[in-house]
């Protein structure tokens, strides 16, 4: 049986680990979905400052710590693109690709926030309506 | 047993606290984001398992491990990168986690600590307790329940009020484990609580409806 946190599925929006980890757990789900939405945009910010400033250490460092967020939400395509950004920092190898990927990358997540935001308010949604119905 | 968890992304960090959080013997004591805070806080807070991202800021995984107080907790590693993997079994980590973690991976890691933990049998956990393994369990006992431990060929036991807890162990393993402070060695094959003697007459104690031998 389906876990009761599993069944709101926005188009376009793969959230099976997280509830998988979940295991219904609502409050748990809606706390990822709200960290993703603070935390990434804050992330890609400093990600684009050390762009702007060729800064390769924290390219690397932003970068890799973003990996893990893109995996929770199951966004491995974003997740390559980043490993991209760490190894060739690492290597000091920036160039026009890998500024291009970047922009691809961001304009990916512009899209994905809006599914996730939607996603999150079904969450919060349903949350009111069991709470509701548990009175 | 007492866990941290210690992630420089706040989702890990939360991911691997839900994963912590379904297994009933894991008590989570603290998180940190900041490697460098968690090896101060672990400095006076001795715990039993640090769940530990490598790729950190500051202070990674590997050299957080290398400035550990040896004997060092059991430590499964949390990384994006697999090829991170053999050179952190070089400092004498228990299990490598990928992440996103797997819920069952995250199981059969947690399965990895219990058996060594049980290869120990009885190890040492903190100042005011200890585990001790019972039948299938491990459990924590304080040990100030503890009144006195005997010892039996290549066993000891170890009486509590209520409970009685036989560990295959010697003497001298065991008599290491408690403070001389509390605990006397009155016997090669006694040891018992300082506070808790009665008298002492010829060679002998009286300790509780008990006479124990002074060797």
């Amino acid at each position: 049986m389906p876990s009761l946190a599993a069944e709101p599925q926005t188009a376009g929006l793969v959230l099976d680990y997280l509830h998988s980890l979940s295991d219904g757990n609502i409050d748990f789900e809606i706390e990822m979905m709200e960290l993703f939405l603070l935390r990434v945009p804050q992330d890609i910010e400093a990600l684009q400052l050390a762009f702007d400033e060729m800064a390769y250490t924290r390219i690397s460092e932003i970068s890799h710590k973003l990996k893990s967020s893109m995996a929770i939400f199951s966004r491995t395509d974003l997740e390559k693109s980043l490993s991209i950004f760490v190894e060739q920092s690492n290597k000091h190898q920036i160039d026009e690709d890998l500024l291009h990927t970047f922009a691809l990358l961001k304009m990916e997540l512009s899209e994905f926030y809006p599914l996730l935001q939607a996603a999150l308010s079904q969450l919060k949604l349903r949350k009111i309506n069991q709470t509701t119905d548990n009175q | 047993m007492k866990c941290i968890i210690v992630d420089d992304n706040e989702l890990a960090l939360k991911a691997t606290q839900q994963c912590v959080s379904k297994v009933e013997q894991l008590n989570l004591v603290q998180t940190f984001e900041d490697s460098l805070k968690a090896l101060a806080w672990l400095s006076s807070n001795p715990v039993d398992l640090v769940f530990l991202d490598i790729e950190m800021p500051e202070l990674n995984g590997i050299d957080f491990i290398k400035a550990l107080k040896q004997p060092h907790p059991y430590i499964i590693l949390t990384t994006s990168h697999t090829e991170h993997a053999l050179e952190a079994y070089d400092y004498n980590v228990t299990d490598y986690l990928v992440k996103p973690i797997q819920f069952p991976r995250f199981l059969t890691a947690i399965a990895k600590v219990q058996e060594l933990a049980e290869k120990q049998n009885i190890h040492h956990n903190d100042q005011d307790t200890i585990f001790i393994k019972k039948g299938n369990l491990i459990v924590r006992v304080n040990k100030k329940e503890i009144l006195w431990i005997e010892g039996l060929g290549d066993y000891v036991t170890l009486n509590t009020e209520k409970e009685k807890f036989v560990v295959h162990s010697t003497m001298h393993a065991i008599e290491q484990k408690f403070s001389t402070h509390e605990f006397i060695r009155v016997h090669r094959s006694f040891i018992i609580r300082i506070d808790k003697i009665n008298n002492i007459e010829d060679n002998c104690i009286s300790y509780f409806d008990k006479f124990i031998p002074i060797g």
